[in-house]
């Protein structure tokens, strides 16, 4: 029998608020890509990041009893990772460092690395130059595949600004990396 | 301009542009961004979780208690010094006769209040040894 995913989530929920602890491993287990992929945009520093993702699901579990299934449940926790991150953000900025394409691409990996790969190192790098809002949205949108009025909600901004934020960082990263790709 | 119509069309939002080397471009760049990291979190990260917020239950049960105790200890105070009130001194007495009725009340409403608190102890105490948290 094929349950929709909404109900799935709802009968999740109320599991964990039962205080089922294996319902909330599932729900950990459910969305820690989509937490991760935020968290792996967003926090420059690998060590740091299970940390960040273990904080956005104490959180969502502190703050479960408020979800009123207005949104879906993924758009609720991305909206708690967003939040998290930000704020894990503002008490650690940071450094960041002039980059230069040639060299980086390549000490973007070992020999044996295809180009494609370190391509896509690459962007992840040069990611790093751009505003914490501009690398969510880029996130949101082609990693996690939400549409622009997911993540608006997600990031309480105007839809408007979501799509300007969008065409301007994807601009820029192509400006920037115009030579290798 | 031509960046624009180029990330329309990719995004399913316009039609094809013509200058073909930037949509070249703008796929390789789509592509790497849909990437996903090879970074995974650990095996056991949805056990750390968990293990982590049953710790905190355990703290939050504390900070309840604790919070209860000071509430308890403050009320066993305020009753003290209600009921010694008229005793300390015949002036005192004298003074606090007329205002015995506010006395009736504040007891009555410490009283409520010992219940309220006392019946939120035990629910939380029931939920807590009920939940596995």
């Amino acid at each position: 029998m094929n349950v929709d995913p909404g109900q799935a989530d709802a009968i999740l929920v109320a599991r964990v608020l039962a205080g089922e602890k294996q319902a909330f491993i599932a729900l950990v287990n459910e969305y820690q890509r989509l937490v991760l992929h935020l968290v792996f945009r967003l926090i420059p520093d690998a060590r740091d990041r299970e940390e960040v993702c273990q904080d956005v699901f104490v959180r969502v579990h502190q703050k479960l009893n408020t979800f009123r299934f207005e949104s879906k449940l993924g758009t609720w926790i991305s909206r708690i990772a967003f939040n998290t991150a930000l704020n894990f953000i503002k008490i650690r900025r940071p450094i960041l460092q002039p980059l230069n394409n040639e060299a980086e691409f390549q000490a973007a990996g070992p020999g044996e690395l295809d180009d494609e790969r370190r391509l896509i190192e690459l962007v992840h790098r040069r990611m790093g130059g751009l505003s914490v809002e501009e690398k969510s949205v880029l996130t949101f949108y082609h990693l996690a595949g939400m549409s622009v009025t997911e993540i608006s909600e997600i990031m309480g901004r105007p839809e408007g600004t979501i799509k300007s934020d969008l065409f301007r960082a994807r601009k820029r990263l192509k400006d920037e990396l115009e030579d290798l790709l | 301009m031509t960046d624009e119509t180029t990330q329309a069309y990719l995004d399913g939002d316009g039609p094809a542009p013509a200058d073909e080397g930037n949509l070249s471009k703008y796929r390789r760049l789509y592509s790497a961004l849909a990437a996903e990291p090879d970074e995974q979190l650990a095996d056991q990260f949805a056990m750390r979780v968990a293990a982590r917020v049953a710790d905190q239950s355990v703290v939050n049960l504390g900070n309840i208690l604790t919070v209860l105790t000071v509430t308890a200890l403050g009320i066993i105070a305020l009753l003290a010094i209600a009921l010694s009130l008229p005793y300390v001194t015949l002036e005192l007495s004298v003074f606090a006769a007329p205002f015995s009725w506010i006395m009736q009340l504040s007891l009555t409403w410490v009283y409520s209040a010992g219940i309220v608190v006392l019946l939120y102890c035990i629910d939380r105490w029931v939920s807590a040894s009920q939940a596995e948290f």
